[in-house]
């Protein structure tokens, strides 16, 4: 086995570290904007106003992720890597979650 | 047939990029610095296609689902389209965020960390299986297209 087991925490890059956090923080926004959008017809129609709603649905996931893992990255921080998979699994678990059980309840 | 070409692109697209994502699971168990460029590569590719995967279905959905939509709706599995479908349009942003971050996840010390290793496994375990979900919805869509059109004959 080539890879090391480290003593301490393993800090990932600024870069992964950012985007990684972004990813976890962009994926709830998107199963909350879902759920806003779905259960309030203004924020559906806002949404319409430049195009279709999903489509700025998406350029706002989009941003999300890229704005605030641009920040975070700057800002030089590093989180162990065991830490930041966490993040991304838990991250993605809720999100889906949130998502599927919307729908099953609600619509 | 025209717009329907891209009903065939999407999926095609999305499991390439699904086996893609499989590849650098793989190369990650086994990562060393002799692979680690041909796992950063597969990374990048599975990204690509993913996003590919997305412009394609993004296309059919804004511009020709509806016709689709009202048929399912008025036919026997009207859950095809009011579950299935509304999923898929909010958790196809999940693997997409996820193929997008995918290469910068690859680009860590994966081959020295195990940290970093586990990231990358995680991070492309989550690409295979949630888009083997949305190509299982699809199916499901799909089919409510087909079971609503033949309940008119």
């Amino acid at each position: 086995m080539s890879v090391k087991q480290a003593q301490g925490p393993e800090l990932m890059s600024p870069n992964v570290t950012g985007f990684g956090i972004a990813y976890s923080v962009a994926v709830i926004f998107n199963a909350l904007l879902m759920m806003l959008k779905e259960s309030y017809p203004a924020v559906h129609n806002l949404m319409a106003v430049v195009g279709h709603h999903w489509v700025t649905h998406g350029v706002l996931d989009l941003l999300v992720f890229l704005i605030l893992g641009y920040i975070i990255a700057a800002r030089g921080v590093q989180w162990d890597g065991g830490k930041l998979a966490g993040w991304v699994a838990g991250s993605t678990i809720l999100a889906g979650l949130l998502i599927v059980g919307f729908f099953v309840i609600v619509g | 047939m025209s717009h329907q070409i891209w009903l065939l692109i999407h999926p095609t697209f999305g499991v390439l990029g699904m086996a893609a994502a499989l590849w650098v699971f793989v190369e990650a168990l086994n990562v060393s610095e002799t692979n680690i460029d041909r796992m950063r590569s597969a990374a990048i590719l599975s990204s690509v296609l993913i996003w590919l995967a997305y412009l394609a279905a993004g296309y059919f959905y804004v511009f020709y689902y509806g016709a689709d939509k009202a048929v399912i709706k008025a036919g026997p599995w009207p859950w095809a389209h009011g579950l299935f479908m509304e999923s898929k349009e909010h958790l196809f942003f999940i693997v997409l965020l996820l193929a997008t971050f995918l290469p910068i996840a690859a680009s860590a010390k994966v081959y020295a960390s195990k940290a970093a290793r586990s990231l990358v496994l995680w991070t492309s375990g989550l690409v295979v299986l949630s888009a083997l979900a949305m190509e299982g919805a699809g199916a499901v869509i799909g089919m409510g297209v087909k079971v609503a059109l033949l309940a008119k004959m």
